[in-house]
């Protein structure tokens, strides 16, 4: 069966279906950019939109369906469901309460407030597009958020984790609470109110200790070298060991970092060292995807076999099973593979190896890609389901 | 397979066949016959002559830039280009245009002050002020050995509004404002550089051509507009347009309530002096905007000395005085709000779409190329040129009535031609007047048969057919991005 698009837009597509030599079907889809749904909505096209519009659906630069409205200067990328915009170095004031949210209780919990120097910011957002009432308005849905040594200046320029808490350790913010529908709201709905809110959810919505892997992966990091970095400023210096596989860390470390953070001026904020970000939300997933997938890879790498396929199977025959003990017995002359004594492993080598330990981190074109995939890698399913769908009822008609 | 015109509904038995249709007025002929409205004695077997005689040498322009003889004896030459509608598997095709509408992340940045973009591709990008270094060719004949510059003087560019049509970079619009952009009110003036238009449009020098065209394609607009905006801030200006400033003080009146722009008209001699110790008495005597008025090299001259002895604060109050202006003089419209500015941009979003007609070839092919999975066939850009003769060319001086004038019909064979016997090494001699044609093998070593062919149709100056084709392909070359409004005319087939 072949398919010819007749006439197309960025959410429409009308095409012409050959379903045998004789006859053709013409129908018309909604491609919806957001579900990624391809849904018939008539049978027969009875007009024929002008070409124009098909080959604008085309055209790079038409993703933006309506006046961005003005924007503050910082816009650096715009399409239709993304926008990226930097900020200058800056002070801003960072408000914690130091609980977790289950048990925070917001009459009596004090938030304690930090004015601290930003370095150059980079913010990724995704929003959404809603039409109401025949006008098409802008929310912010996602934000990622990053350090920069300058202003971008280049598509492989280097990005930094955020070391503050609720930021996932790739940039992601996690999203924060809303008292009411007016946060969400008050903004006016185009690009300027997008960059505010997005601005707002990581500056003014606060933050508590539900994620504080970024805080303990820079501690972790630069403990033993301390120099330009937030650690140097500490009044007393810093002599604990951080685990580089700790995720959570307690309020006295965030207020310690915070407390340290203060005291530098915002001149000296950009010559600050900061660490680079995990490929996975988290470090920790980095770790275990290490040990799960590359720790083959990484024994071969050395000339050591690998440990984590052993056929425990060959243990039916070529062990006993002690019931009292409630496990096998090896046989003294047992000479399988799983038998033999196990190699420590290196995890700090393995994680070298797999490029998670020290961090590789992100430029900003990855960050972009990986802020985006997590749409396509989605779409890519639902889309071919639906194309059989509309296959089966081109032919079913 | 039959044909109609734009915007008709089509039979579905004849979707398959379905073709775009791309007509254009051949750059290579606009510009020869532009360029010989000039010189054409230097080619005294062009027919021209004989145009020019029967109809008052009056020159049409044509509103897309070119020049046109409003007569009906001038042979015109067309060029047709031909493509298929988009064909092939539904899971191809929609994966296809899944990827564009999704595409690959693109590594280009926006400018650092990018304030507001429209649908229609229209950038808006601002900057703060900045010195510049007056850089006037004051001498008329831009082709003298020895063309004087005016003095170098320093001057301050107050905050630009620059409004760039990526599709289209002979659209460009720098305006002048005392602040930034904070809201649709926002008062703009055009620019009072020299080479600025009324409107805001700046009048290029051809070198922008040479900006690549692979950035182009990518729609990198920081580098795009970096070119542009320091291609005309660096200078190499001329006298070639009226001053702004000139037609903003025609009829003004210094007043108590704009200081500046009182000081601007009465110049301090004392601090001139000072700051120009080699201006003479008589010099300092004469120098008043009055007297400056009777050239435009004496107008730019005046203004320049001005604003050089102004601080920048006293710059921007100069704008913002301007700002204050009527929005129009003497029927004129001189300054804007940012609002109309907007506007003015979707009054003209028509030609934006037309232009975006090049934008999708490149982009479908680009996937193409990107995903093995699809093949040539996917999406069959076929492109060959047909050169249509004995045309009445009085409905050809502008692209509305080449829209509404030029019968399709008469494409009707060649199309069935080219689609059993495709070649791209063919070019068609289409006869309008009685739909017959012959084909042109542009491999073939060129006799002097089809070159006299040619010639006595089109009356192309060419030493041969070779060169013609060699210096129309070198301007389309050339010209595919600024000349894009002259695409003409998409229409199904």
């Amino acid at each position: 069966m072949a398919i010819s698009i007749l006439t197309s837009n960025a959410n429409n597509v009308s095409v012409k279906v050959n379903y045998n030599q004789d006859s053709s079907y013409i129908s018309s889809f909604v491609y919806n950019n957001y579900s990624n749904d391809l849904q018939q909505i008539a049978g027969e096209l009875d007009r024929v939109v002008p070409v124009t519009d098909f080959v604008s659906s085309f055209t790079k630069n038409n993703y933006i369906v309506k006046d961005t409205g003005i924007m503050p200067p910082g816009l650096l990328y715009a399409t239709k469901k993304y926008l990226v915009f930097e900020k200058p170095p800056c002070y801003e004031n960072v408000s914690i309460i130091y609980k977790q949210v289950d048990n925070i209780d917001y009459d009596c919990d004090e938030e304690s407030i930090y004015r601290i120097p930003l370095p150059w910011q980079l913010y990724i957002v995704k929003y959404h597009e809603i039409k109401n009432e025949n006008q098409i308005e802008y929310y912010t849905t996602d934000v990622r958020m990053y350090f920069m040594k300058t202003s971008l200046m280049h598509p492989d320029q280097e990005m930094f984790m955020v070391p503050i808490p609720n930021f996932y350790s790739n940039g992601d913010l996690c999203r924060p609470f809303f008292s009411d529908m007016d946060d969400v709201e008050k903004y006016s709905k185009d690009f300027a109110g997008v960059i505010q809110s997005a601005y707002d959810w990581v500056w003014n919505s606060g933050t508590n200790l539900d994620l504080t892997e970024t805080v303990a992966k820079y501690y972790s990091f630069y403990q033993d070298k301390p120099e330009n970095t937030i650690l140097e400023k500490f009044a007393v210096p810093f002599t604990h060991e951080i685990g580089k596989e700790n995720y959570y860390i307690g309020d006295s470390y965030v207020a310690a970092l915070f407390k340290a953070w203060e005291s530098i001026d915002l001149h000296e904020i950009s010559n600050i060292n900061w660490v680079k970000n995990s490929q996975n939300p988290r470090f920790y997933s980095d770790f275990s995807n290490a040990r799960t997938n590359l720790i083959g890879e990484y024994l071969q790498s050395i000339d050591q076999s690998s440990q984590t396929h052993r056929n425990l199977d060959c243990c039916d025959s070529c062990s006993e099973y002690d019931d009292e003990q409630d496990e096998y017995i090896n046989s003294e002359d047992c000479e399988c593979e799983c038998h033999i004594p196990e190699t420590p492993i290196d995890y700090d080598a393995l994680y070298a190896f797999a490029g998670v330990w020290p961090p590789k981190g992100f430029t900003y074109l990855e960050a972009l890609a990986s802020f985006m995939q997590e749409d396509s890698e989605i779409s890519h399913y639902s889309l071919l389901r639906h194309i059989r769908n509309i296959e089966d009822q081109v032919l079913m008609s | 397979m039959s044909l109609s015109g734009k915007f008709t509904n089509i039979d579905p038995r004849e979707a398959t066949s379905s073709y775009l249709i791309n007509v254009n007025l051949d750059s290579a002929s606009t510009v020869v016959h532009s360029a010989l409205t000039s010189s054409y004695y230097n080619y005294p077997n062009y027919p021209l002559s004989l145009a020019q005689s029967s109809t008052d040498d009056q020159v049409v322009n044509d509103f897309l830039g070119g020049y046109w003889y409003d007569t009906k004896q001038v042979p015109t030459l067309l060029t047709v280009d031909v493509s298929s509608i988009f064909s092939g598997k539904t899971e191809d095709v929609v994966y296809a245009h899944k990827q564009m509408i999704y595409p690959k992340v693109d590594p280009s940045l926006l400018p650092i002050a990018t304030r507001y973009i429209t649908p229609e591709g229209y950038y808006f990008i601002e900057r703060p002020p900045f010195q510049v270094e007056v850089d006037l060719y004051i001498t008329k004949n831009r082709y003298s050995d020895n063309r004087k510059k005016m003095n170098p003087y320093k001057v301050w560019i107050p905050w630009t509004l620059t409004i760039l049509n990526p599709h289209d970079l002979s659209d460009v619009k720098i305006m002048f404002s005392h602040k930034s952009l904070s809201s649709m009110e926002d008062v703009y003036s055009p620019s009072f550089l020299p080479n600025s238009y009324m409107d805001g449009r700046i009048c290029f020098a051809s070198s922008l051509s040479q900006l690549s065209v692979e950035n182009i394609d990518k729609k990198d607009i920081r580098y795009i507009y970096s070119i542009v905006f320091n291609e005309f801030m660096n200078g190499g200006w001329n006298l070639d347009l009226t001053p702004n400033l000139y037609r903003f003080f025609q009829q003004y009146q210094p007043s108590e309530d704009h200081p500046i722009l009182s000081k601007f008209l009465n110049p301090d001699k004392i601090l001139l002096k000072k700051k120009y110790p080699k201006m003479t008495t008589r010099q300092l005597e004469n120098f008043n905007f009055q007297a400056s008025t009777r050239s435009y090299g004496s107008v730019f001259n005046y203004f320049f000395t001005q604003l050089s002895t102004f601080s920048l604060d006293e710059t921007l109050e100069f704008y913002k005085e301007i700002s204050e202006f009527p929005s129009n003089i003497r029927y004129h419209k001189c300054t804007y709000s940012f609002e109309e500015l907007v506007n003015i941009i979707k009054k003209n979003s028509k030609i934006t779409t037309v232009s975006s007609y090049e934008n999708f070839s490149s982009t479908v092919q680009d996937i193409l190329a990107q995903n093995s999975k699809l093949d040539q066939s996917f999406f069959l850009y076929e492109s060959f040129p047909v050169i249509v003769y004995n045309i009445d060319s009085t409905n050809l001086s502008s692209s509305f009535r080449l829209r509404h004038y030029f019968d399709l019909s008469s494409l009707h064979e060649v199309l069935d031609h080219y689609m059993n016997n495709p070649s791209k090494n063919k070019i068609y001699l289409l006869d309008y007047v009685t739909s017959k044609f012959s084909v042109v093998d542009i491999q073939k070593i060129v006799t002097t048969d089809y070159y006299d062919f040619l010639k006595s149709k089109i009356g192309a100056p060419y030493e041969s057919f070779e060169s013609y084709i060699s210096f129309k392909n070198d301007l389309f070359a050339k010209t595919a991005y600024t000349s894009s409004n002259s695409s003409v005319q998409e229409s199904l087939v």
